[in-house]
């Protein structure tokens, strides 16, 4: 073993995999900062340029781009309203706040820790428990799934805002709008009337982009004054306090994010809502998420972080593909001659430890290449907003194109925003029907694949890991709606006092 | 804010929450009685319940309702708890005309890139955005206007392989 630790160190110090790794984490970051342009647009973009490498040089280079790509989607997030990604969604809940508050620089430097650490310790996960946990994710089958989905979806409660009722019809709506397209078992078509765009279902980036970035530039041109100003040359940053408190936060959406990228399938958006719904849950103040805390952005980016090493762990370990980027480097790897799963561990491992080494100091680049980028980035915040918001729109118009080179996913988005925008006026949450829309498939799909298997309701209830779920799924939205309705009613007695007085 | 504005914006905030909930419950009813008929095509015959493309829709749809009704009573019967947006910013004096724009230029956004190619267009809109936005000076309407849209097009086009419709000018590329 030490010899082929030996061997991977040997492997992996050469000039040109610290080059691919640092140039593949600054691409990531700047490609995943561009709203409509995500992580795995990113990884495709550059699988090309790995043909004539090394394959330890070519694969580092994809899980840089791939690992920034992550992180940068939290960027714009933050500074715009416009996550780079689906799951910097998350992020924006409170770093958009933040940053209107003039603390821009201490969300996104919250965020590069926060994805460093949770990072980091997704990499450690990927080295020591790879076939443990692959094992583990093995054991899941649809009705594992399908109760998975079901706790992922009782963090609506958490992100609903002001109102539960609304927040809950505003995730029915993103499960509903999910359900637009080809039916899966049936091939029938459902709400698509014929119209050939529609058949593979609504465009996650469109709708994305158009529920979170369009709204703001709607609002910004029929308010009496700008909504704000970032103040210039910001200079808060995370005090050691506020990174200490948020520690334990960070490292338990890591390790949420560990769990649900080695589920395939199950992707870093949920992670990032789960782990920042834990922390609102756990929080001393719950009432301050949504309105600038900084652990909300801690909260989320370790989630979805956290996801990145873990999702390589059922792709290295047993060979299969956790989500779209991974299944083009699944293809990079290929492309080398080599295919991962369990033989590649006997026949490569020299191979396998040289990537380990490489992608634990891609946590390192990471923090270095972030801080750079939140330098730079972070100077869009003091552009005056008549300025940067026609900006804004042409890469909502030009990202949301780019996703299938269609103008339809155009009409898509300016469609979602309009509707972004409605949810904005009457005080609806946009992040549930986000959440509603990205778990919905997923839902649905291990719902029937069940019945499919078993016309028998007790498949859902066939294994312990059925069990666990539907325990903590319980619990879990009997904690949130008990929670909910005590603020609510709080929030009603402080009124009537305050009208009594 | 004295005690009379206090009661009328709660009046307002209650109103604005019964006519959400009422056209919610509206809309539940429409499309379970139109919209799921109509746009969903059911399969001859289903073995299971849940298998049938129809039951999650109608399970959502009526959930919707369901909702919609408690947030309707909650309206009625529960004190009235102001959102953030009723304590903020107003709109324009002029947010009709300024809405009408706006419409037009999204509307330019997703008529006009197959005829006048997506960087013309994007030059367009963002210098009209701008002015309406109050700048003035012609440098930066001019050079912000042109200058950007024609570095995120080569970006887009060129790193980034987007074919983006170039109208106009597809025969110059």
């Amino acid at each position: 073993m030490i010899e082929n630790i030996a061997t991977g160190f040997e492997m992996f110090f050469t000039l040109a995999n610290l080059l691919a790794i640092t140039a593949g984490v600054c691409l990531g970051v700047t490609v995943g900062a561009i709203p409509g342009l995500t992580a795995t647009m990113a990884v495709a973009l550059a699988l090309p340029f790995t043909f004539n490498l090394d394959p330890v040089t070519g694969i580092l280079l994809l899980v840089g781009v791939y690992k920034g790509g992550v992180f940068g989607g939290s960027i714009t997030a933050i500074l715009i309203r416009a996550p780079g990604t689906p799951a910097a969604a998350c992020t924006l809940l409170d770093g958009y706040p933040l940053a209107q508050q003039g603390q821009a620089g201490k969300a996104l430097n919250m965020a590069l820790y926060a994805s460093c650490i949770a990072d980091f310790l997704s990499n450690l996960s990927l080295i020591f428990f790879a076939s443990l946990i692959a094992g583990l994710a093995l054991a899941f089958g649809p009705p594992e799934y399908f109760w998975l989905i079901c706790f992922s979806l009782t963090v609506v409660i958490s992100i609903s805002g002001s109102s539960l009722t609304k927040g809950l019809i505003s995730g029915l709506l993103g499960l509903l709008t999910s359900t637009i397209g080809l039916d899966l078992v049936y091939g029938t078509q459902r709400f698509t009337f014929d119209n050939f765009n529609l058949m593979g279902g609504v465009s996650y980036i469109p709708l994305l982009i158009g529920l979170f970035a369009l709204p703001e530039v709607i609002d910004f041109y029929m308010r009496k004054v700008a909504p704000f100003t970032v103040k210039t040359a910001d200079k808060s940053r995370v005090s050691l306090a506020e990174l200490k408190s948020s520690l334990v936060t960070i490292v338990r959406g890591s390790f949420i994010g560990v769990i649900i990228g080695t589920i395939p399938g199950a992707g870093a958006t949920a992670a990032a809502f789960l782990s920042y719904g834990e922390a609102r849950r756990t929080s001393k103040s719950p009432e301050t998420f949504g309105k600038g805390n900084i652990e909300g952005v801690a909260a989320s980016e370790a989630g979805n972080n956290g996801v990145a090493g873990a999702t390589l762990i059922p792709l290295l370990a047993l060979g299969i593909p956790g989500d779209v980027v991974t299944a083009v480097i699944l293809g990079a790897f290929m492309l080398q001659g080599l295919t991962p799963g369990p033989l590649m561990f006997q026949d490569n491992i020299s191979i396998i430890y040289a990537i380990f080494i490489g992608i634990m100091l891609s946590s390192v680049v990471l923090l270095g290449s972030g801080k750079l980028a939140i330098r730079y980035f972070s100077r869009i915040a003091d552009i005056p907003r008549h300025i940067l918001l026609p900006i804004v729109l042409m890469f909502c118009v030009f990202g949301s194109y780019a996703v299938q080179s269609q103008m339809f996913d155009v009409g898509v988005m300016l469609a979602f925003g309009v509707l972004g925008y409605i949810m904005m006026k009457i005080d609806m949450a946009a992040a549930p029907f986000l959440m509603g829309f990205i778990l919905g498939p997923l839902f649905e799909d291990n719902l029937r694949r069940s019945f499919l298997i078993s016309e028998d309701v007790t498949i859902f209830f066939r294994s312990p890991i059925c069990w666990i779920f539907i325990v903590i799924t319980v619990l879990s939205a009997y904690v949130g709606v008990r929670r909910e309705l005590r603020a609510t009613r709080a929030k009603r007695s402080a009124l009537r006092t305050s009208g009594a007085a | 804010m004295s005690e009379t504005d206090t009661d009328t914006d709660a009046r307002r905030g209650r109103r604005r929450e019964i006519i959400f909930a009422v056209l919610t419950i509206l809309a539940a009813l429409v499309f379970a009685f139109v919209v799921i008929p109509n746009g969903v095509t059911r399969p001859a015959s289903v073995k299971h319940l849940p298998l049938s493309p129809v039951f999650l829709p109608y399970v959502l749809t009526i959930s919707v309702g369901l909702f919609a009704l408690i947030h309707f009573l909650e309206a009625i019967f529960a004190a009235h708890i102001p959102g953030e947006d009723d304590a903020s910013l107003g709109t324009h004096p002029r947010w009709k005309s300024r809405l009408l724009l706006l419409v037009g230029l999204l509307a330019l956004y997703l008529l006009m890139p197959e005829r006048l190619g997506m960087p013309l267009t994007a030059i367009i809109v963002t210098i009209a955005l701008m002015a309406i936005g109050g700048e003035r000076r012609p440098l930066i309407l001019l050079g912000v206007g042109i200058a950007v849209p024609v570095l995120v097009y080569l970006f887009f086009a060129h790193i980034a392989q987007v074919p983006l419709p170039m109208g106009l000018f597809e025969d110059w590329m």
